[in-house]
């Protein structure tokens, strides 16, 4: 009897201090993990604003070519790397896509772009942009 | 005999929870060390995507016009040369000592370096001008156009 007693009393003495112990543990690991998926957060949303910004530099660069009267093909391509550099198609992490139309006048010809910046891998619109170029005929001052 | 094993389990109990906190610290401060890493890296190249390539489209669209614009040789490869309008003065940018660099003088002076400010770290730059007006400018693998219209005089 008196060592059931002892029994008991030592097992709660033993739990009376473990317990907080425990508890302090399983809270701080909840919080660890709450911190960490913050940090998840703050990553995924640097590589977002890094691809907008990304985007964005390469719409505009395509745009100022288009102005200057270098004018792609309707529905052409151009492929780059995640440092923005030209590369084939199997390397690309971003592409921009060049939707043109052309309205023909009589001095000349206005041409009308929208340039879509892409991720490579999920095909995910990133920016977009529209442009206009004319281009006067031979002859026309 | 009961009293080691009822400590044993103590002590395992114990060190199990140590082991769970060194554990999540240890986790938590590799993540954190990673995301400020690649948020550093990320700063970097925005800043040089920003100061290399932006800032000379920005200065090619508000010089006025191809007239104003030139290409010479620099320390290191091509300067690229936007004239204030109606003035003598010229902002010069280029590649020096793996910097790219402005300077701002006059149009008849030669390009000193010591009188340039930094704007970003920079291994190569190249710079190209089309005749009809393309300003095409690489740096470090990163290509970008500005398109000087007509108008402006040298």
């Amino acid at each position: 009897m008196i060592d059931y007693e002892e029994k008991r009393s030592e097992t709660r003495h033993r739990m009376g201090f473990m317990t907080p112990l425990l508890v302090f543990v399983l809270a701080f690991v909840a919080c660890c993990g709450v911190i960490a998926c913050v940090f998840l957060r703050a990553a995924v949303i640097s590589d977002e604003a890094a691809r907008e910004s990304a985007g964005i530099a390469l719409c505009r660069s395509a745009a100022e070519e288009f102005r200057a009267g270098e004018i792609p093909e309707n529905g052409e391509k151009a492929y780059f790397t995640k440092d923005m550099a030209s590369c084939a198609e199997a390397d690309a992490y971003y592409y921009i896509e060049t939707e043109v139309t052309a309205a023909e006048t009589e001095t000349g010809a206005l041409y009308a772009g929208k340039i879509t910046a892409y991720t490579a891998g999920q095909d995910k619109e990133i920016y977009a942009l529209n442009v206009r170029c004319y281009q006067p005929k031979e002859g026309t001052p | 005999m009961t009293e080691p094993k009822k400590r044993n389990s103590t002590s395992l109990m114990l060190l199990l929870l140590y082991a769970l906190l060194i554990a999540s610290l240890l986790v938590l401060t590799l993540a954190g060390a990673r995301l400020y890493s690649d948020t550093m890296d990320a700063r970097d190249a925005h800043a040089k995507q920003r100061s290399a390539l932006s800032y000379i489209q920005s200065q090619t669209a508000a010089c006025g016009g191809k007239g104003n614009i030139r290409l010479i040789d620099g320390p290191e490869g091509p300067a690229v040369c936007l004239r204030e309008p109606e003035s003598d003065f010229e902002t010069r940018i280029y590649l020096y000592e793996n910097a790219l660099r402005t300077e701002f003088s006059r149009v008849t002076a030669e390009i000193d370096p010591n009188n340039a400010e930094k704007l970003c770290d920079l291994k190569t730059f190249k710079a190209e001008l089309s005749e009809s007006g393309l300003l095409t400018i690489t740096a470090d693998g990163m290509t970008a156009g500005a398109y000087c219209d007509g108008g402006g005089a040298a």
